[in-house]
């Protein structure tokens, strides 16, 4: 045999052998992601075509096509949930992204005990949601501090934020955040002090104010740190299961009854199976658009 | 003595089948469930059993309930009477609660096919899970058995749509009114008595009691869906109009809604919605409040009288989670000036999964149950029809009242109040199309009006809408 073949022959051994390795190393992970998600997304994909109410009792299921679509679109509650879920992202994304930059931005600046503050805001994303809840209904409740805090100034009808139906939603938003922050914050901070100082320095000998300097240097160097927060943030946002259905459960009335909160009632307190399965392949698909814009995106930063 | 709910091998079966399961975990941010491999075998006894009377002895059952229901002094009891008629052992699968309008786990978890042996619920409950398939008819292994659910329990036993038996009815819940003697005795007002014991009359009474500044209010009520329908249902409305759409439109539910809501807002003879919805007094709070301090005073809210349902006698006789400085009396439940006496009432029915292993033992276990929970003397009206009136009266004077003697409350009390045969029964739970999503909408809507948040008409409105579109809903799909 040639030596030419040998070699090749030998390669090809090493690079199936290689392969095969790769192939157990992903094993585990792919028979999980089969089992916990491959499978349950077909499933909720074929239920969403049927009329399942009760997972039990399928001796009368009927294919309805897009009849359960259909149905959430023209329903007056499930459009109200899904205008809800975008209120609750439209406050949530830019007050987490403007917050975090500032906190960032002043850390970043030097303050006393930086290390310190950087632990206490990252301090609430590691926190057990359950237990903020509990934390925050006593913190707004009547008898909290800041019920107290508004009879103080001589407010007659203090507000209960999460017993309010205007100020439920934002409310809920606001504690998010807080619990959010972290994250966010340290991928700000950490992008921050990337960005060229003599850059900044050319700013300033140029005679930019320190405005300027942020608006025209600063927030330039960290727009890929922006666009990627900016869209996994949107994403955080349509995940908020956790933080309603711990701190108001969708109340008052159905003022933080957004889409994750009427899938899951739709499903197991109505218990229509089908038609929680196609509002759930329905945020899926919205899921699903940003993720691919913020993959898209990241190709184009990428190549910058 | 108890386990955790969700096992493995039903999470498998909830990740295979579960569309909406996927949606919380996916989308939601809901994770799974802390599933644990503690399967529901059944330790059946392998040889025959020494005691022929007690063919089951040594089975093991397993109950679904949550942690409050295990611990309960009644629950232990029942656990007790159950191994010493019948030999089995009866052990807790723990799951949380439930209230009005959020996911039973137990019908999720029986869904997952997790094998439970035996279920409480009200009829209205249980019709949930007949309607899932998640219950096994009774009639068979009765008619093996040679017993006669209908000669016992008459009509009270859940029937559904194929006309056969899932349950066997333990009691009857009848709502009624506590009174804490204390609060009487230092407003030095006399305990009413119980013949036309009236709304007007309840008002007035709770109105003398009340003293905001030592935190007294005369009257303690929750926020259940029925508090905002009673007043209409003593009144004679009903849920739904005779072509099977809702009746909320009836004026009688206004003025009920408005009844309820003005004894926290206007009247400030109970707290307000909004106080008692943002936790400050706990559902429990008429009978775990009200013990005095070291100097005399109370730490806590006290409450003079209570309307609410015979399962709450069950917190008097437990001492030691509920210490009283104070004696309880019982009154029936209050009824609308010119209206004939009237009271919820809400059967408590036992039943036997589809995923039961051992259905014959469970059925012994239940039937054990049904026949004997009321002999524990933990306030519980029996549900077997079966029952001579010389039984009942010895029932309740040998076994009821002795119960509540530290209370002080009388035979001729209990019998006014759960027991008088001309007093008109209402259920207490919604009962026809859609009754789960109309609870739903009862809760979610009625207290935006206690609240201040929406005026009464957009509320009734709203309810009204909202049922028929789930009615309409139900229907259609």
């Amino acid at each position: 045999m040639p030596l030419s073949t040998k070699v090749k022959a030998k390669k090809s051994a090493a690079s199936k052998s290689e392969a095969l390795q790769g192939y157990l190393f992903v094993t585990p992970y792919l028979i999980a992601f089969t089992i916990f998600t491959g499978i349950p997304f077909v499933s909720a994909f074929v239920l969403s075509m049927l009329d399942v109410k009760f997972i039990t009792k399928l001796d009368n299921v009927h294919f309805v096509g897009l009849k359960n679509f259909v149905r959430f679109f023209s329903s007056k509650e499930a459009m109200a949930a899904l205008g809800r879920s975008g209120l609750y992202t439209l406050i949530y994304v830019p007050v987490i992204m403007i917050l975090s930059f500032i906190l960032a931005y002043l850390l970043n600046k030097g303050v006393f005990w930086a290390k310190g503050i950087r632990s206490m805001f990252f301090l609430p994303y590691v926190s057990n949601m359950v237990a903020v809840a509990v934390v925050f209904q006593l913190i707004l409740g009547p008898r909290g501090p800041f019920y107290l805090l508004q009879k103080f100034f001589g407010v007659e009808d203090p507000i209960i934020p999460l017993l309010n139906q205007k100020w439920a939603l934002p409310a809920v938003v606001l504690i998010a955040v807080w619990k959010g922050i972290g994250l966010n914050f340290l991928t700000y901070l950490g992008a921050l002090q990337n960005v060229d100082k003599s850059q900044i320095e050319a700013a300033e000998i140029d005679g930019a104010n320190k405005w300027q300097q942020i608006r025209n240097v600063v927030i330039p160097s960290v727009a890929p740190t922006t666009f990627f927060l900016t869209i996994s943030s949107i994403i955080t946002s349509l995940q908020n299961f956790t933080v309603i259905q711990s701190l108001t459960d969708g109340g008052p009335g159905q003022a933080t009854t957004v889409m994750s909160l009427n899938i899951v009632n739709t499903a197991f307190v109505k218990y229509e199976t089908s038609y929680a399965a196609a509002q759930a392949l329905v945020m899926f698909a919205i899921v699903m658009v940003i993720t691919l814009i913020q993959w898209r995106g990241q190709k184009k930063w990428a190549d910058q | 003595m108890s386990r955790k709910f969700i096992s493995r091998r039903s999470f498998l079966k909830c990740a295979g089948l579960g569309a909406a399961a996927m949606t919380a975990g996916l989308l939601a941010g809901c994770g799974s469930s802390d599933s644990t491999a503690s399967s529901a075998s059944v330790s059946g006894s392998s040889t025959a059993p020494a005691d022929p009377t007690k063919p089951y002895a040594g089975v093991t059952l397993y109950y679904a309930a949550s942690d409050t229901e295990a611990t309960g002094p009644e629950m232990k009891m029942i656990v007790e009477m159950v191994k010493e008629k019948t030999g089995i052992d009866i052990q807790f699968s723990i799951i949380p609660k439930a209230d009005t309008g959020e996911v039973d786990k137990r019908l999720v978890s029986l869904q997952a096919g997790d094998e439970l042996d035996i279920i409480y619920g009200t009829t209205a409950q249980l019709k949930v899970f007949y309607d899932a398939g998640v219950l096994s008819s009774l009639d068979e292994v009765a008619s093996a058995e040679g017993y006669d659910i209908k000669g016992v329990f008459g009509d009270s036993a859940p029937v559904y749509d194929d006309g056969l038996v899932y349950g066997l009815p333990a009691f009857t819940d009848v709502w009624c009114t506590y009174i804490n003697t204390k609060v009487f005795e230092n407003a030095g007002v006399e305990i009413p008595s119980a013949e036309g014991w009236t709304w007007e009359k309840y008002i007035e009474t709770a109105q003398k009691l009340t003293n905001l500044d030592e935190e007294i209010y005369g009257s303690l009520m929750l926020d259940y869906d029925c508090y905002n329908y009673m007043y209409a249902l003593q009144n004679g409305a009903e849920h739904y109009k005779a072509d099977g759409t809702a009746n909320y439109d009836d004026v009688r539910f206004r003025d009920s809604v408005e009844f309820f809501y003005s004894l926290g807002n206007e009247l400030k003879i109970q707290p307000d919605i909004t106080t008692y919805k943002a936790g400050v007094y706990p559902w429990n709070a008429f009978a775990s409040t009200g013990v005095a301090n070291a100097s005399g005073s109370y730490d806590k809210a006290q409450f003079g009288m209570f309307v609410c349902g015979s399962w709450a006698a069950s917190l008097l006789t437990d001492s030691e989670k509920y210490p009283r400085d104070w004696k309880c009396a019982i009154l029936p439940m209050p009824y609308p000036e010119g209206q004939e006496p009237s009271t919820l009432t809400v059967p408590g029915c036992y039943a036997v999964p589809s995923t039961s292993k051992n259905k014959e033992a469970a059925f012994e276990a239940i039937r054990c149950i049904a026949e004997n929970q009321y002999t524990l003397g933990q306030g519980r009206v029996p549900a077997r029809v079966d029952l001579t009136d010389e039984e009942i009266t010895s029932y309740i004077e040998n076994d009821l009242a002795p119960n509540y003697a530290n209370d002080g409350i009388t035979a001729d009390q209990f019998k006014a109040a759960w027991f008088a045969s001309d007093r008109k029964v209402l259920s207490e739970k919604i009962v026809g199309t859609a009754d789960t999503t109309i609870s739903q909408i009862w809760v979610s809507e009625a207290p935006l009006y206690g609240m201040g948040q929406q005026d009464l008409d957009t509320t009734m409105k709203n309810i009204q809408d909202r049922s028929n579109e789930a009615i309409k809903e139900a229907e259609l799909y």
